[in-house]
């Protein structure tokens, strides 16, 4: 099975079914936005055109993707063995606290850039340690992994609540944030006065490697056969308990490095909202991408724009705030949708 | 499927015929007290502006700018743009903020606003509106307390305001940079001291929603108030963890309530309004917060602490406009950004007559409440 | 205890505890039943707000908080159809599924609410329902102001986790449901129809949901604020599973989460020196710390959240 021409197949039978969708979703909104009084012409240009057309805009959608590529390929890979991984929030937040630990430390102004190994190291391991607590639920206790990990978002959410207003609170601030991160060790930025920095090559170095692992790898082989079936999988002689607890923490600690690259290049500091549901979002972008390495890419993409295009369209427009979210709902499940009718035209192809 | 396909497609359809319906209903259905108001400000709620409606994407939209400032400055004050971390629907905070924009844009300013903007996106958003045609961009919250200093730099031709407490040195600030700092805690110091004074049990209580600097703020402020008038006073206080919980915050006043608790003051917005539901039911005198809450309850509102922003943004115009901008602005009872809503039926004539002179005491400096911001065990 | 003593203070928790809880219990009771058939509803929290959102709007223009409660209900039901559709019948991942609907509804009622009744520091307001006085057992020593002194909401919830559990238990109609859920492809061989009996759970959940997320509005609130259900679907979620999908044993569930609830918020009255976010921590701490003691001996329905192909092997 040739990983470049499954998925260029695939995305070639995906694309008018996802256009048609984002159609309709919005010609919905545009119902929605026309009551409120906005115009939804106009509205729409700057959904899609200013992350592309407006200097802080595409900055700001450069360095969206990062995390929210990260975040999907920590997903996928749980998701390819069966689990469904709900805690990317938490897992965020546990990486960036790791991070912050390691790139405020004094050794940072000393070490610059070299601080980032021992940085994401840690970072992975907080979130692999967030990870691994609703895998071992799942496979010890057998209880679902969704919602262990849902769960333990509220938790990891107070956790960072108390870190930054007492012991990693910065010096002499009245605001929930940790210290700043040494220029010496922030990350690359790309776009002058932007947040857009070098991560993204990061994320997509990281996207090679999950493609090659997943897709070339006899142990990636095994994660997708466990996830396709129980069964087949212990024919292969996998245990089914080891990998779940294995996947979440892999799963979780790749998130976590996500959480990382947010305090390095995002906001050079921890601070609460560092996660800012991106978690969920990754999760859309997992699915939406369909697991695969170019699909993954294109649904980051594509949801960059959409929520940096948004805070335009709110500015501009004027476009109610709680229409950003219907609209992107609206989107997903439209997609979703417009995937399971490819499903079912496939199948009748396939003489099924 | 199919017909499951078409069913669906109807019920959204029927769904939003509904919500027409329901808009149209309403609006004509000739409302009751709470829903006229509304129904004026949903317009301009809608359209983000009162004074611009369905702004074009180009920027240079049309003004009707009649200043009331003279322009000394190299640039006229027009555009005013207002960046909120939370929902204007907040019955407090946030919802203030808005009304002090809508009295700009009364003013004649062009006016532009934003909510529900994340912490982490506030640079971003601060960019974004820098771009824009606004001359006045000001942000709401403790979250614009760095933003403002970063973008301030990239956009030296703007003028950036945060209502917060500066993270630095005053004179670290850039020229065009300002924080306003409304001393929300000498209001809360009258409020604790009005408590003590009209407690029959000795037991008072204050319910907040997060450590922010404000909040901890109120909650020194209320406890020393209460101490000066009675250092026998049992002060308690609850953090509910959310602004825009309401069951939570009537879960607190009510848990204060059962130990005794008989004057309450609430600093939480949405929040707060649970707070007062729980005094409602049990009979118990409240305090308000955000603007003035005695519509909520109407004979036990002892008073409520106002912070009136639209006085505090206009001050900025004035100070751009005269030069003066820049730097921290402490504003408490004496500029008239923060004040006493007026003082309910429910509290007697010899504790009002004290209230009001402890508020010139503090107008004047004749007494000063301290300023802590930090901790509150 | 602070101002009570330590009979009076857990009174009072135990009070709290019933009002906090309520929501929980309609919800998960609702969602065992789609569990019990395969269907794993992540779409609770869209559902509750849906129901907070109808039942205020109804109530307040109808002045009748019964016909509130009753749409609350059906449009609660009425909206589990997008995820039945799209999780059961086109197969999609039910998480995500369930995920963007909760976002989906509660982008929705925001905008509608903020629509039809603006922005304004006197939010239109109800009388929430009052509590009940059975003459009798109210007037009890102890257990009559905490357990007998609830409003008529509660004592519905309790009554239907029961009727839930006798149907789930004790009728053929509770045989098929979970027959539906734990092997599809038998039960399909032997004349049930899976998707209509889950498309038929998932109303009952949509429907339990919605007045759940309405005893927030019409038995302590008395309006609508954005995102007025917090979470708390998501919490009926993890109650459902620590109750191995016994709605009997999810009664205790939900209780246990509403003691924590108003344990935490009493707690810091108690002025203890603990940093508050363990207060806001409490709660779900003690769901995780239930299932780790008494989860492992509640087996999931075995065909949960997963696809369900009628044709095929």
């Amino acid at each position: 099975m040739n990983s470049k021409s499954f998925s260029e197949r695939l995305l070639s039978s995906k694309l008018p079914v996802i256009l048609l969708a984002v159609i309709i979703s919005m010609l919905l909104g545009a119902i929605l936005i026309s009551i409120s009084g906005g115009s939804a012409p106009a509205a729409y240009r700057q959904l899609f055109l200013t992350p592309f057309t407006t200097h802080s805009a595409t900055g700001d959608m450069l360095s969206t993707i990062t995390p929210l590529l990260i975040i999907a390929i920590g997903v996928s890979v749980a998701q390819h063995g069966g689990l469904t991984n709900l805690g990317g929030n938490g897992q965020v937040v546990m990486g960036g606290i790791a991070m912050a630990l390691v790139a405020t430390s004094p050794a940072a102004e000393a070490l610059g850039p070299l601080i980032w190994i021992p940085g994401f190291l840690c970072a992975f391991l907080f979130g692999a340690l967030w990870g691994m607590i609703a895998g071992a639920f799942k496979a010890y206790i057998h209880s679902s992994e969704i919602i262990v990990s849902l769960l333990l978002n509220y938790i990891a959410a107070q956790i960072i609540s108390y870190l930054l207003r007492g012991p990693m609170m910065a010096q002499g601030v009245t605001v929930p944030e940790s210290e700043l991160v040494p220029e010496a060790a922030h990350m690359p930025t790309l776009m002058a006065n932007t947040s857009a920095n070098a991560g993204i090559f990061f994320a997509f170095g990281l996207l090679v490697i999950y493609g090659v692992f997943m897709y070339k790898t006899r142990t990636g082989y095994k994660i997708r056969t466990l996830g396709y079936s129980e069964k087949a999988a212990k024919y292969g002689g996998v245990e089914k308990s080891k990998y779940d607890v294995l996947l979440m923490a892999v799963s979780g600690g790749i998130v976590g490095l996500a959480g990382g690259m947010e305090v390095l290049g995002g906001q050079y500091r921890l601070v609460e909202g560092i996660a800012n549901n991106m978690g969920f979002t990754g999760v859309v972008v997992a699915l939406v991408g369909l697991l695969q390495p170019v699909g993954i890419a294109l649904a980051a993409v594509f949801m960059a724009v959409l929520t940096v295009g948004s805070k335009y369209m709110q500015i501009m427009s004027k476009v109610p705030v709680a229409l950003k979210d219907v609209l992107e709902a609206l989107m997903v499940l439209f997609i979703l949708w417009g995937f399971s009718l490819n499903l079912k035209r496939r199948r009748i192809k396939e003489g099924n | 499927m199919k017909t499951f396909r078409k069913v669906t497609s109807l019920l959204l359809a029927a769904l939003m015929l509904a919500s027409l319906a329901a808009c149209g209903g309403s609006s004509s259905s000739g409302s009751s007290g709470a829903s006229a108001p509304a129904a004026s400000s949903s317009a301009p709620a809608a359209s983000g502006s009162s004074a611009a409606p369905a702004a074009s994407s180009s920027s240079s939209a049309s003004t009707e700018s009649t200043e009331s400032t003279e322009p000394e400055s190299d640039l006229v004050v027009d555009g005013v743009a207002l960046l909120l971390c939370g929902a204007i629907s907040d019955m407090g905070y946030n919802y203030g903020a808005y009304l002090g924009l809508e009295k700009i844009a009364e003013m004649g300013y062009r006016t532009n606003y934003t909510e529900n903007i994340a912490d982490t996106d506030c640079e971003n958003m601060l960019r974004a509106f820098s771009e824009q045609d606004y001359e006045l961009i000001l942000g709401h919250g403790y979250q614009w307390a760095e933003p403002i200093l970063t973008i301030a730099k990239e956009h030296p031709e703007k003028y950036y305001f945060a209502y917060a407490a500066a993270p630095c040195d005053e004179s670290e600030i850039p020229e065009n940079a300002c924080y306003l700092q409304a001393l929300e805690y000498e209001a809360a110091y009258v409020c604790g001291a009005v408590a003590a004074k009209e407690t029959k049990t000795g037991v008072v209580g204050i319910v907040t929603g997060a450590p922010a600097a404000m909040q901890v703020g109120n909650i020194n402020g209320f406890r020393e108030g209460a101490l000066s008038v009675n250092p026998d006073i049992n002060v308690m206080y609850v953090m509910t963890g959310t602004f825009t919980d309401p069951a939570k915050g009537k879960e607190a006043a009510l848990a204060m309530i059962e130990q005794d608790c008989d004057v309450l003051l609430h600093t939480c917005d949405a929040t707060g309004t649970g707070v007062i539901d729980a005094c409602n039911e049990k009979g118990v005198m409240v305090m308000g917060y955000g603007g003035d809450q005695r519509e909520l309850a109407p004979d036990l509102m002892a008073t409520s602490i106002v912070v009136d922003t639209a006085v505090g943004f206009a001050r900025q115009i004035d100070r751009i406009a005269d030069g003066t901008f820049g730097g921290i602005d402490k504003a408490g009872f004496n500029t008239g950004v923060v004040y006493m809503a007026p003082w309910g039926d429910n509290v007697s004539e010899e504790t009002v007559a004290f209230a009001e002179q402890l508020v010139e005491d503090i107008s004047s400096g004749k007494v000063v409440p301290t300023e802590n911001l930090v901790s509150y065990e | 205890m602070g101002n009570m003593s330590l009979p009076a203070f857990i009174l009072a928790v135990c009070t709290s505890m019933f009002r906090l809880s309520a929501p929980l219990l309609f919800a998960s009771t609702g969602e065992i039943m789609s569990e019990k058939a395969g269907v794993s509803n992540i779409g609770l929290e869209g559902q509750m707000i849906i129901g907070a959102f109808t039942s205020l709007l109804v109530s307040y223009e109808t002045g009748s908080v019964t016909l509130g409660l009753l749409a609350a209900g059906v449009f609660g039901a009425l909206s589990t159809l997008v995820i039945t559709y799209l999780g059961v019948m086109r197969k999609q991942n039910q998480s995500v599924v369930g995920l963007m609907f909760n976002i989906l509804a509660t982008g929705l009622t925001t905008y509608l609410y903020r629509m039809i009744y603006g922005v304004s520091g006197v939010a239109p307001t109800i009388d929430t329902i009052k509590n009940i006085h059975i003459p009798g057992l109210s007037d009890l020593p102890v257990l009559g102001p905490t357990v007998f002194s609830q409003n008529l909401l509660v004592y519905l919830a309790i009554a239907l986790s029961v009727a839930a559990w006798y149907i789930l238990n004790k009728t053929k109609l509770g045989l098929c449901i979970r027959a539906v859920g734990e092997n599809p492809r038998a039960a399909q061989a032997a004349g049930l129809d899976v998707i209509r009996y889950r498309a038929a759970c998932m109303l009952f959940t949509g429907f339990m949901a919605g007045i759940g997320g309405a005893f927030l509005v019409v038995a302590i609130n008395g309006r609508f604020i954005d995102d007025i259900t917090a979470g708390r679907g998501y919490i009926a979620l993890a109650i459902t599973i620590l109750a191995g999908w016994n709605p009997l044993t999810e009664i205790a569930g939900s209780m246990l989460f509403g003691a924590a609830d108003a344990l935490q918020l009493r707690a810091q009255t108690l002025g203890f020196s603990i940093p508050y976010q363990a207060f806001v921590m409490l709660p779900y701490v003690v769901v995780l710390v239930s299932l780790l003691l008494f989860g492992r001996n509640a087996p999931a329905p075995r065909a949960l959240g997963m696809r369900y192909e009628k044709e095929g092997r």
